[in-house]
């Protein structure tokens, strides 16, 4: 037990100030979820025109960040390319989340064999590099979105499932449990009425960090040629298209590189300015 | 005088070629020093043979058929075979040849090559134990016989006139075939060709150098580097800092508009005979309506894909045979017509519910960036008519396989450069349609059948003259266009990227290598 500081009892997680860090983050990504939300208003042209004629050029006023291969927008394809990556992104961590935390939960919870069984699993996905995971399944599944989600997913959850069997196995020891239990409550009420309302702070932080990491994989599949099926607007493919013109069309690449750079960073900050309030060991 | 010449050069050899051995595993950066005046000629992928009879690589065929073995007779610029180490052939009836060696031939190492030679060498090639890819070219083959030492009979089962471009096999001594001990052939090959084998230290460079024996006079090349960058990007740096001299097809448009303004570099260009096309498979019961075949041909814009995706390194096609082909006979160019489109799809019954595509087709490609460009351009292009198209780039492997067994609906793809005219019959003959218990070796992966074309094709195959051949083509490649199992698109140019002290360097339409031998460096 630490002796309490007078100052100690303000000084709650809740009440410090926000920072520079998290409204640099919040900027960021309000840009981004603002250009996949207003894409149709934002762009000049739709993103599947193609143009041979007007291949690689600079920007023009039709098509203020210029043209890459076969003549597509730039700007359409990044605001276009924002919504399938922050859709993407979000789909996995829904997925991912839920079904680590559940998982998790239930398996610190019961304890046991089952607990044992479980985090083995866990502890061989977590040795294997995610990345080359997705790409085994999305060359197994084709290019689809579910399935893309589905290969971003396939390790993700893992991050989820520690976090969550942790909380539980703290949580599980205290009093307000012990009185459930005491009261007749049974595994499921407890661990969905007292146990995950308790866990959402860190699953919370840990979704704002998984959200980046799931649309940088998702480009890399993308870039890979694994990513969404060929005609969607993806950041990662217009990168990849872009690589062959880095000398005479650099924007191609760029912009979409710029686009995922800024993203990721907005949602790091985001991550650490919640991390400070919610973490109970911040 | 000649014997005695070999015995001089043999330890000469021995000694340049041992010091090369252990200069040049120090190649790659910084590179170890060659040969002054060494040019080096920069590859896609490494040979995986040098053996002309085992080669599969178009680099391997290239390095072994055009540079080190040459055969009884080579492919002219126009597809005809010529005289090569043969100085003459004639037809003694339908099914019987005479070739006529070329007097005081001499293989690389000095020693004579004689009609036994030849005879080895065909017969080894249909060996069955040799495991020759090319074997199946010699089976209408009855019995090569040597008459005496300059001059070789060849008699068919019957007559079979496309056997002659064939015997452009590298010939090679026939000691070399009867010594099992001998080290693998492919690795130390020896031919008559213009350069001969020096050494081959690791996969990625192979040293050849000019051969004194060689008929026409040794080449002014006296050392060749075959190196091996398998990057493009790399490839182009290579050439940009003069690290490599020569490059043929080995830069695709898009780098090749990067060297057109870099200095010290020329690019040499030539319409090329490879022919860039889409095939249709027959099974699919919409694919099979020529009225659904046309309509996507007429949606293709072809013009401005040669112009914007090739920026002009090509030309728009009209038929399977490229124009410098002797069999060529030129069709009406189509040109892009939405309307009549759109007309022929209505016509056909496939109209578009509201909103809703008329109907979908997978168009698969490979994954190469350049080759996946151009597929979505197209496919872009088929959807203005109404059709949904699913692009499926595949990787190089997959896609080969699922075209060679006839899994697609449209593939996009390109022929090798073509040589002799009946590559028809094996791409259009129903007897060419390919299944399972033949290991799938047909062309003809879309299934299409025609009976008076198959009639055509077989006629040509045996016909006694040359312009009765050209006749039968002639109304094959006009079949072929009005039923349309191939969308054909262009020729692609073929095009040598050179640094600007090579000189006399001549390029094939085919993309053989053999241009090499007339090439020198000029010193600036």
């Amino acid at each position: 037990m630490k002796p309490a500081a007078p100052a100690m009892a303000e000084d709650t997680p809740l009440s410090r100030p926000l920072g520079s860090g998290a409204a640099i983050g919040l900027l960021l990504v309000s840009a981004c979820a603002a250009l996949a939300l207003f894409a149709p208003l934002v762009v000049t042209c739709p993103p599947g025109r193609l143009d041979l004629a007007i291949a690689w050029l600079g920007p023009t006023a039709g098509h203020p960040w210029g043209t890459g291969d076969n003549g597509v927008d730039v700007l359409s394809q990044v605001a276009y390319g924002a919504r399938v990556s922050l859709g993407i992104g979000l789909a996995a961590v829904l997925v991912s989340g839920t079904f680590g935390t559940i998982a998790g939960a239930a398996s610190g919870y019961a304890g046991g064999l089952w607990d044992a069984l479980a985090m083995r699993v866990i502890d061989v996905l977590l040795a294997f590099p995610g990345l080359l995971l997705a790409i085994f399944l999305t060359a197994v599944l084709g290019p689809s979105i579910p399935g893309l989600v589905l290969a971003l997913c396939s390790t993700a959850w893992v991050g989820y499932a520690r976090l969550a069997r942790a909380q539980v196995l703290a949580l599980r020891e205290q009093g307000f449990v012990l009185a459930a239990r005491a009261l007749g409550a049974g595994p499921s009420r407890i661990v969905v009425r007292h146990l995950l309302p308790n866990l959402l702070g860190p699953i919370l932080v840990q979704a704002t960090f998984g959200l980046p990491a799931a649309i940088l994989a998702e480009a890399s599949l993308s870039f890979l040629g694994l990513g969404v099926p060929p005609g969607t607007p993806s950041w990662g493919a217009l990168v990849d298209q872009g690589m062959a013109h880095l000398v005479d069309a650099p924007h191609v690449a760029l912009i979409p590189g710029a686009a995922i750079a800024l993203t990721v960073l907005g949602f790091n900050f985001l991550g650490d300015a919640l991390r400070d309030r919610l973490d109970p060991r911040g | 005088m000649w014997a005695g010449e070999a015995v001089a050069y043999a330890p000469a050899v021995r000694r340049t070629t041992l010091g090369w051995l252990v200069a040049l595993p120090l190649l790659g950066c910084p590179r170890a020093p060659l040969p002054p005046g060494t040019v080096v000629l920069v590859v896609e992928s490494a040979p995986e043979t040098l053996d002309r009879r085992l080669a599969l690589s178009a680099v391997a065929e290239n390095v072994s058929g055009q540079l080190l073995e040459p055969g009884l007779v080579r492919i002219a610029d126009d597809g005809q075979p010529v005289p090569d180490l043969a100085e003459r052939f004639e037809r003694l009836d339908p099914a019987t040849y005479v070739f006529t060696l070329r007097p005081g031939l001499r293989f690389g190492d000095g020693s004579p090559l004689a009609a036994a030679d030849v005879v080895a060498t065909f017969a080894s090639v249909r060996d069955p134990r040799l495991g020759s890819p090319v074997a199946p070219r010699y089976a209408e083959i009855d019995a090569v016989d040597a008459l005496d030492d300059r001059r070789v009979r060849v008699r068919l089962r019957h007559p079979f006139a496309p056997f002659l471009a064939d015997m452009n096999l590298g010939i090679v001594p026939a000691r070399t075939l009867a010594a099992p001990d001998r080290p693998d052939f492919g690795r130390h090959p020896v031919g008559a060709g213009p350069f001969r084998f020096a050494a081959w230290p690791d996969d990625e460079h192979l040293l050849l150098e000019a051969n004194p024996f060689y008929y026409a006079g040794p080449p002014p090349i006296r050392h060749l580097l075959v190196a091996t960058v398998r990057d493009e990007t790399t490839r182009l740096l290579e050439l940009e800092s003069g690290e490599a001299d020569v490059a043929f097809n080995a830069v695709s448009p898009p780098m090749l508009r990067q060297l057109a303004t870099a200095p010290h570099v020329k690019l040499l260009r030539r319409p090329g005979a490879g022919t860039t096309y889409l095939v249709f498979q027959f099974g699919d019961p919409k694919l099979r309506d020529v009225r659904v075949r046309e309509a996507i041909a007429d949606s293709i814009d072809r013009e401005a894909l040669v112009r914007y995706k090739l920026l002009g390194y090509g030309e728009v096609a009209d038929s399977l045979l490229p124009p410098s082909n002797w069999a060529h006979a030129a069709q009406p160019l189509r040109h892009r017509d939405l309307a009549r489109a759109r007309e022929l799809l209505d016509a056909a019954g496939l109209r578009a519910p509201q909103g809703a595509p008329r109907f979908t087709v997978s168009l698969k490609c490979s994954t190469d960036r350049f080759r996946r460009s151009i597929a979505s351009a197209i496919a872009h292009e088929i959807e203005e008519t109404g059709i949904a198209v699913r692009l499926e780039p595949l990787e190089f492997g997959t896609f080969f396989s699922d075209v060679r067994r006839g899994s697609f609906d449209i593939a996009s793809m390109k022929w090798v450069p073509i040589v002799e005219p009946d590559l028809l019959y094996w791409v259009f003959d129903s007897a060419s349609i390919p299944d399972a218990a033949d290991g799938f070796v047909g062309f003809n992966r879309g299934g299409y059948r025609n009976p008076a074309l198959d009639a055509l094709l077989e006629a040509a195959r045996v016909a006694p003259s040359r312009a009765e051949r050209a006749a039968d083509y002639a109304r094959v490649q006009a079949i072929a266009d009005r039923d349309l199992p191939y969308i054909v698109l262009w020729y692609e140019d073929s095009v040598a990227v050179v640094r600007d002290d090579i000189e006399g360097l001549r390029i094939s339409p085919f993309g053989y290598f053999d241009g090499l031998a007339s090439a020198r460096r000029v010193s600036p």
